[in-house]
Formats: structure tokens, C-alpha cells, sequence
């Protein structure tokens, strides 16, 4: 292998080590199975952050302020589309968890919590998820 | 003075008559007050597909981009002044998107620049820095009142005076001073009729031909002409001249578009010229006036010479009556017919994503709502991600009639996005234009290997009995069935396998294994998996169900998959979004409905096992399909190559494939050779993100010696690495010496 090989592959570790919410082994691409076992910590939701970026917070500010003039039906509606543009945005679905708690539809409020749970996120939104949830039991 | 035995014998039937000439006179007058004030006008509902909402970082292509652009009827041009213009430059494009009442807002027309790099809009610019933009949604189609008529609406006062002039003066001179009907048209006819011996020439005038269109069958009898003429008669008792004229320019047919029959002018000027009426020329408009007359003997695409001739004639007609200047007329009658492209856009249809939308609808509204309130029903169609579906189908069935020119193969497709279940695109059959059997969604057939993901999820959530390292033993397998018959199946290759690792017998789908799997795990079990991945459908509870002995539709099968791709939450495959009323307000809608049925680690298990299906499985052809974008899927191949089938999925797409005949006979095909490479081909063109099988925390990754499952160390040859719920890894047994580097020194930087 040459050296210019090893440094593009030193790289992409590096950058594979930085993303890691928890370590998990990789996979050699010769084998038989899924290379992608470990993908999930490669581009993971950072790469669904940085698409669209500044469209997902602009709908997720107005979903909010919808919410606070208490227009709930039309920030679903809003949360919906950036759900549309970016499935796989956890926030979205934490915020969707919430709207749905305050409007008492606890078993919609527990499957979008759950769901953004599993998408991988940060520390932050993990603990939101949370005790929403625990709030729910 | 009358006789008086005249008097009696004649009174009584002369008072019976007058009596139910009067019956009559109220009976009309009473269909005409009514019907003509309340609800005039039937409109139909307009569906609508998803808008291409635009942002940067936007993955899209400049050829997509004009595609739908196209579709959407914009006018390409190099000064972009008017809405519904737009220049696509090199790497750039410039839109005025008119205005647009979606079912959240009313977006007013706007002027955007968008610059594409590499595929992605890299900046987007509009007059108030909007970070997301959507273009109007493309009409995908209608749920018309009976007959089909479509119709939009006009007010009298949207309408140009120079056209309501040109009606005037060829359709009926007197309009303004008759009363109903023209004693002078009527007499001009009867001289005809009688010459020529039948009832060839109507005098109709405007009025008459309203209460004729509007009312009447169009059958040309003395009495319904009587009818016709009372019935107009009273309605200018009732209705001002405007109205009546307005009305007219409402009903009258102008055309046909399919099974769409075009009325109104209102309709007329988006159909032939995308434009509305109010823009458009004084020759455009007397090509609409043209068409009153005949809308497919003068149809300006078919006999376009016939059409600019009686163009030319009411133009001539409009001077002879003093509308216009002769130097006007000279003018327009220079002008070509300008009659937009016939195939952009408007004549595309969708009739398998409309029959879905139509079914759905069906639960909530009453056909006749539909047809008649003049709805907005906005969906989820994408016609960019439907145009691929089509031609990828399209392309298989034509290469298999080159190779065998009886093959008639069949076949369907659906494809909707992960996680939210909106189904963006169907496709019904080999003819996409044809509205006949929707087989995506009417053909019930058995659905092979597809049902094994089922049998294995079903072990995978007992974790303390199975990984997918746990052997299992693809032997000869025999049960006994309850009616005393045994049942036997074959592997696919007639082989036995021995002793496999559970991720395997899936992977390769081998039947033996899964039918002894079945047997262990218990059928309840299995159809209650079935069920909460989303099979609404009943499903025998025989054996043989685990190897897809059960009979779906590629719909049901979308929605079975659908649970899978979304990470096992049940998300109800939806068709529509929003029905919205014509003041724009919402009547209903469909939110994203999410319920988990599945934990976390089982679900991520096995769609890793899907995964292998597509390295080493039934599914390995993707490695050099579509190499290195990761998605996961299952191949399904029936009894004599009935059925070829594939599902499969990536982050932000899902696909179901179903390729057979009608007549249930072999197609030639497997999962493998035919469905997978309509996948495949959707899928290079369409999917942007690839999956990542995000692990939950309670998931290790370990590694095994690939043919006995023992946990082994990484260096070895055979070695390697599963994923397994904590605590359900097997220990370390093996260990070996050699070493590759690379990955060695890889794996110390992540532990």
C-alpha cells in the first residue's frame, strides 16, 4: 500500500474516531459481509445536519413560533415538511414528541420520542428524549 | 262566440292540458331557478403532486431540475419577467414561481436564483432571503363529475370583452336583445331543415345551448328542442344576460384530453396555451371561440389548417359585426395558432398513483364531494422518482420481449420514502399510461422469500436464543401436516446446505433452513410478526407461509417493508398529504403516524442480515449493480419462476418490485435476474443517501468464525464481524496469529 493510501485512509479514521458516539469495530472490506457494519458513526446524522441545514432550522424556528402563537395544527404541519426534506433529523421528530405531549396524544408524543432516539442523537437531545419519555410513564 | 257543446266536449281535456302545461312550465322553471342559482357548476377536484421545495445543499440536477420545470409548463426564456418564466443557464437557473395556495400558506409569485454545483443547489437567492423556496406543485391530475368534465371557473370580468365579443357575434347576434330564443335563427333553420328533410341545423342561441349543455341529453327531437327553448325562455326570466353569458363561457366543451373532457374557456386556455385567459392574444382568443363549434374537427394539434381557417372566419366575423378593426383582425390572422407543446406536461398521466389516491380519499369524503367541490388534494407524488419507476419497468419488459416475443410479462412498482411512509411513486402495470388493472395495488400474488425477513425477526427478538451467529440446519427438511399430507421443500438449488449460520440462511435464502426455523419458532409467533410489521391481509396459518406461501399485493408488501426501513416503526404507507377547500382551508390531513413495533437492536439486526443480502446473498449482483452505495433488501422467487420480487431499501428511499404474468405462468425470471435490476436501475438513478444501519446501545460488534459462529479474533482468515445484543456474543475461542495491518492499527484507533 502506498504511502499516500495510508495517509487518505489515516484521515478518514481520524475523522471516523471524531464522529464515534461509541466505538465500534470496522470491517474489512474484503470480507463477505456488509462493509457498511459500522457506516452509522461514518457520516451518520452529522451528514443529514449539514444537508439542508439552514432550510431544517429555518422550518424548525417556525415551528416554534407557530407553536407559541399557539397555531399547534399549523407547526405539526411545519415540523412534518422538515421532516420531509430530512427523515432522518432527530430534533424534528424530539419536537414533534413534545407538540404532541402538549396537545395529550401521549402514544404519537412516546413513538416520536422513541424515534428520534433511534436516529443518533447528540448528547443533549438524547436527554430531552428522555425524560420526555419517563415523563410519559 | 264558441258553440257550447264545443265548450263541454273540449273544456275538460283543454283544462287537463293547460293543467299540465302549467305542471310542466313550474316543473322547468323550478330545475332552472334552483340548479342554475345554488351550484352552478360542478368542479372537480385537482390532484396535486409533491412540490420540489428547494434549499441549499439540495441534491438535484440541472436535468432533473428542467425536467420539472417542464412538466410544470414554464417558458424557457433569456429575460425572466413574468411568472411562470425561468432561464436555465451552465450551472444556474433563474424562476418566477407564480403564486400558489398550498395547503400551509399562500405563497405569493416570486422571482428566485439558484446556483447548482456538483449536483447540489449551492446557493439559493430571493427578494426576501428565504432559505427554502417551494415551486408550485405539478397537477397530476382530477376527480372529475360524471362525464369527466374538468372545468376552471371564471368570472365574467376575468374574461376579455374583445373574446366575449367574438362569441357574441358567431354564436349568437341578438344575445343581448332576445328573450331566450331568436324567432329569426329559428326561422333561418326550419328553411334549412325542411330543404335537407332531417333535423341537421340548430338555431340555437347562447342561452339554449347553456340550458342545452347544461340540462339536456343530446339528442335532437321536436320535443326536447320544446323543451329546450321553454326551459331558455324562462331562464332569462330569472337570470340577468351577464350571468347567462358567464355561465356559458363556463359550461361550453372545448376540447378533450383523454378521458378529460375539457370545459369552460377558463380550462380551455390552460389546456391549449398554458396561459390564463387573460393573457392571452386576440388570436388566441378566437381560436377558443373557434373551437365552440367543434373542438376535435378544428383541434388545433390534429388539423391545424381546418382550426386556423375558422380562426381566421371569427376574426372576419368579429369585423363584419363592428367588434373590431379590420386592421386588428389583419393583424391577429397573421399570427401562427400558438398552441402550446401537446405532449409537455398536461397529457402525462399517472392513473396508478390516482387510483391510490382515489382509495384513500374513498374513506374519508363521498364521491360526489369530490367531484364536485372543486378540491385541492395535495399528495406525495414525486413526478421525477414515478418517470424513472416507469422507464426502469418499461426497460425490462421490452428487453424480455426482444429474447421471447410471447413473454407478456407484467409488472408493478412502489416506491415511497422511509420513515414517513408517503408513497411517491406507482406504477401499475407494463402499459403506465393505461388506467385499467392496477396491479400494484390489485394483484394479489405470492410473495416468495420475501416473508423470510418475518421468520427471522421473529428469532432475532429472542436474542437469548438466537444471533445471527446461532447454526441452523439446513438439511432435508419434512413436516407433517395437520391434514396427514408432509410437506417437503427444496432449496432453490436442490442442494443441502448443512449446518449454517443463521445470517446466512437468510442472506441465501435457503428454504430448508427457514421451514425448520419456522417450525421451531411456532406459526402464531410468525403471523403475529407478520402482523405488526403491517399485513393487514389474512394469511393462512399453514406452514408453508414461511417460505411466502401467502398471496400480497406489492402495496401490502411496500407497507410489510416499510416497518423495516423505518426502523421498526409501523408508518402507514400514505398517498395523500392535505385536502384543502378552494378558500384554502384545510379539510383534512394526513400526518405522519409513527408506532414502534419493534426493539431497537432486533430491528437493527436484521436489516444488517438484509444488508448481507446484498454482499453475499441472493441480492450480491448490487456489488456490481450499484457498487459502493450501501441498502439492504430481500430477492423472492415463486414455485416455476412465477413471480420475481425484490424489496429493498436506502436511507431515504424504498422500493418494491413485482415482475409476472397475468396468467400466473412462468415469467423466466428470479428475484435476482428480473425485479432486482428494475431495483437496481431506480435506485442508481433516484437514491441519494445510503443506508446507515445506525447500531443502538445496546448492540456489540463481534467477531466469528463464519462457518461454525464461535467467536473468534479478527485476524483470522475465516473471521467475521456480527453485531449481537449485549450479552448474547459468543466468547472468544479462536485465535490466530496473522495479521493485516492496515485493519489491525484501524480498529486499536476506534476500541
Amino acid at each position: 500500500m502506498n504511502n499516500y493510501k495510508k495517509i487518505t485512509i489515516a484521515c478518514c479514521s481520524c475523522f471516523l474516531f471524531a464522529c464515534s458516539v461509541q466505538p465500534v469495530d470496522t470491517t474489512p472490506t474484503e470480507s463477505t459481509t456488509p462493509s457498511t457494519i459500522t457506516d452509522a458513526t461514518e457520516t451518520d446524522t452529522t451528514n443529514n445536519t449539514v444537508k439542508g441545514n439552514s432550510a431544517l432550522n429555518s422550518l424548525l424556528s417556525l415551528a416554534e413560533q407557530q407553536e407559541n402563537s399557539g397555531n399547534l395544527q399549523a407547526a405539526t404541519g411545519t415540523l412534518e415538511r422538515a421532516v420531509r426534506i430530512s427523515p432522518r433529523y432527530p430534533e424534528t421528530y424530539l419536537r414533534l414528541a413534545e407538540l404532541n405531549y402538549r396537545q395529550g396524544k401521549t402514544a404519537q408524543a412516546q413513538s416520536f420520542a422513541e424515534k428520534a432516539l433511534s436516529l443518533n442523537p447528540n448528547q443533549a437531545l438524547t436527554e430531552q428524549a428522555e425524560s420526555l419519555l419517563q415523563k410519559l410513564q | 262566440m264558441i258553440p257550447k257543446f264545443v265548450t263541454k266536449r273540449w273544456m275538460t281535456p283543454l283544462l287537463i292540458l293547460i293543467a299540465i302545461a302549467i305542471g310542466i312550465l313550474f316543473y322547468l322553471d323550478s330545475i332552472v331557478n334552483s340548479t342554475f342559482k345554488d351550484k352552478q357548476w360542478s368542479v372537480a377536484s385537482t390532484v396535486y403532486a409533491r412540490p420540489l421545495e428547494i434549499y441549499e445543499g439540495l441534491p438535484l440536477s440541472l436535468t432533473d431540475l428542467k425536467k420539472e420545470m417542464t412538466l410544470l409548463g414554464y417558458d424557457f426564456v433569456g429575460d425572466v419577467k413574468q411568472p411562470g418564466q425561468a432561464f436555465i443557464g451552465q450551472n444556474q437557473a433563474t424562476i418566477f414561481i407564480p403564486k400558489f395556495q398550498f395547503s400551509d400558506e399562500l405563497a405569493p409569485a416570486q422571482k428566485i436564483k439558484i446556483t447548482l454545483n456538483n449536483g447540489i443547489i449551492s446557493t439559493l437567492e430571493s427578494k426576501d432571503n428565504k432559505p427554502l423556496v417551494r415551486l408550485q406543485p405539478l397537477v397530476i391530475g382530477g376527480i372529475y363529475p360524471s362525464h369527466n368534465e374538468d372545468r376552471l371557473l371564471v368570472q365574467l370580468s376575468d374574461v376579455p370583452v374583445s373574446l366575449q365579443e367574438m362569441l357574441v357575434a358567431v354564436e349568437d347576434k341578438d344575445f343581448y336583445n332576445h328573450a331566450g330564443i331568436s324567432l329569426r335563427g329559428i326561422g333561418r333553420a326550419m328553411i334549412a331543415n325542411i330543404k335537407k328533410g332531417e333535423l341537421s341545423q340548430g338555431a340555437s342561441t347562447l342561452t339554449q345551448q347553456l340550458i342545452k349543455n347544461y340540462y339536456l341529453t343530446p339528442e335532437r327531437t321536436l320535443i326536447r328542442k320544446a323543451q329546450e327553448a321553454l326551459m331558455a325562455m324562462l331562464l332569462e326570466l330569472h337570470a340577468s344576460k351577464a350571468d347567462i353569458l358567464e355561465g356559458y363561457i363556463n359550461e361550453i366543451y372545448l376540447g378533450q384530453d383523454g378521458p378529460r373532457a375539457i370545459h369552460g374557456f377558463g380550462l380551455a386556455s390552460q389546456y391549449y396555451f398554458k396561459k390564463s385567459l387573460n393573457d392571452l392574444s386576440l388570436s388566441q382568443q378566437a381560436l377558443l371561440v373557434a373551437l365552440v363549434r367543434g373542438a376535435s374537427y378544428y383541434n388545433p394539434w390534429r388539423n391545424p389548417e381546418r382550426a386556423l381557417k375558422r380562426r381566421n372566419l371569427i376574426l372576419d366575423i368579429a369585423v363584419q359585426e363592428n367588434y373590431l378593426d379590420a386592421s386588428q383582425a389583419e393583424e391577429a390572422k397573421k399570427t401562427p395558432l400558438g398552441v402550446g407543446e401537446r405532449n409537455a406536461g398536461s397529457n402525462k398521466r399517472y392513473p396508478a398513483y390516482l387510483d391510490l389516491v382515489r382509495r384513500q380519499l374513498q374513506n374519508d369524503y363521498k364521491a360526489e364531494d369530490l367531484s364536485s367541490d372543486g378540491l385541492s388534494i395535495f399528495t406525495h407524488f414525486d413526478p421525477l422518482i414515478q418517470e424513472t419507476a416507469e422507464s426502469s419497468l418499461v426497460k425490462m419488459m421490452t428487453k424480455q420481449k426482444k429474447s421471447d416475443a410471447n413473454a407478456n410479462l407484467q409488472g408493478a412498482v412502489v416506491i415511497s420514502q422511509p420513515n414517513t411512509g408517503a408513497v411517491t411513486a406507482i406504477v401499475g402495470g407494463s402499459d403506465t399510461q393505461y388506467a385499467g388493472f392496477n396491479r400494484a395495488i390489485d394483484a394479489r400474488r405470492q410473495i416468495g422469500s420475501l416473508m423470510k425477513p418475518a421468520v427471522y425477526l421473529t428469532a432475532l427478538e429472542q436474542s437469548d436464543k438466537y444471533t445471527l451467529a446461532t447454526k441452523i440446519s439446513d438439511a432435508a427438511y419434512q413436516q407433517k401436516l395437520a391434514n396427514g399430507k408432509s410437506w417437503s421443500p427444496k432449496n432453490y438449488d436442490l442442494k443441502d446446505h448443512g449446518d449454517v449460520l443463521l445470517y446466512k440462511a437468510l442472506a441465501r435464502s435457503y428454504n430448508q433452513a427457514t421451514a425448520r426455523l419456522g417450525n421451531e419458532l411456532g406459526l402464531e409467533n410468525i403471523l403475529s410478526t407478520i402482523k405488526r410489521l403491517g399485513v393487514d391481509a389474512d394469511i393462512p396459518a399453514l406452514p408453508a407461509i414461511t417460505l411466502g406461501a401467502a398471496e400480497l399485493s406489492p402495496l401490502e408488501v411496500a407497507q410489510m417493508y416499510q416497518t423495516i426501513s423505518s426502523g421498526g416503526f409501523y408508518t402507514p404507507l400514505l398517498a395523500i398529504r392535505a385536502v384543502v377547500d378552494p378558500n384554502g382551508e384545510v379539510l383534512t390531513s394526513y400526518p405522519i403516524d409513527i408506532e414502534k413495533r419493534f426493539s431497537a437492536s432486533s430491528i437493527y439486526i436484521l436489516r444488517h442480515a438484509l444488508q448481507a443480502v446484498t454482499h453475499e446473498g441472493s441480492a450480491k449482483a448490487l456489488q456490481w449493480l450499484m457498487p459502493d452505495f450501501a441498502v439492504a433488501g430481500k430477492t423472492g422467487t415463486t414455485n416455476n419462476l412465477r413471480d420475481s420480487w425484490f424489496a429493498g431499501f436506502s436511507d431515504d428511499m424504498q422500493a418494491v418490485v413485482w415482475l409476472g404474468r397475468d396468467d400466473n405462468k412462468s415469467t423466466g425470471l428470479t428475484g435476482s435476474s428480473g425485479a432486482l435490476r428494475v431495483w437496481a436501475d431506480i435506485f442508481k438513478a433516484r437514491a441519494q443517501q445510503p443506508l446507515q444501519n445506525i447500531p443502538p446501545k445496546n448492540i456489540t460488534i463481534n467477531w466469528v468464525d463464519s462457518e461454525t459462529g464461535v467467536g473468534s479474533q479478527d485476524e483470522c482468515g475465516n473471521a467475521i464481524p456480527l453485531p449481537f445484543v449485549k450479552g448474547s456474543e459468543p466468547k472468544q475461542e479462536i485465535s490466530c496469529t496473522t495479521t493485516d495491518k492496515v485493519f489491525d492499527w484501524f480498529r486499536n484507533l476506534t476500541n
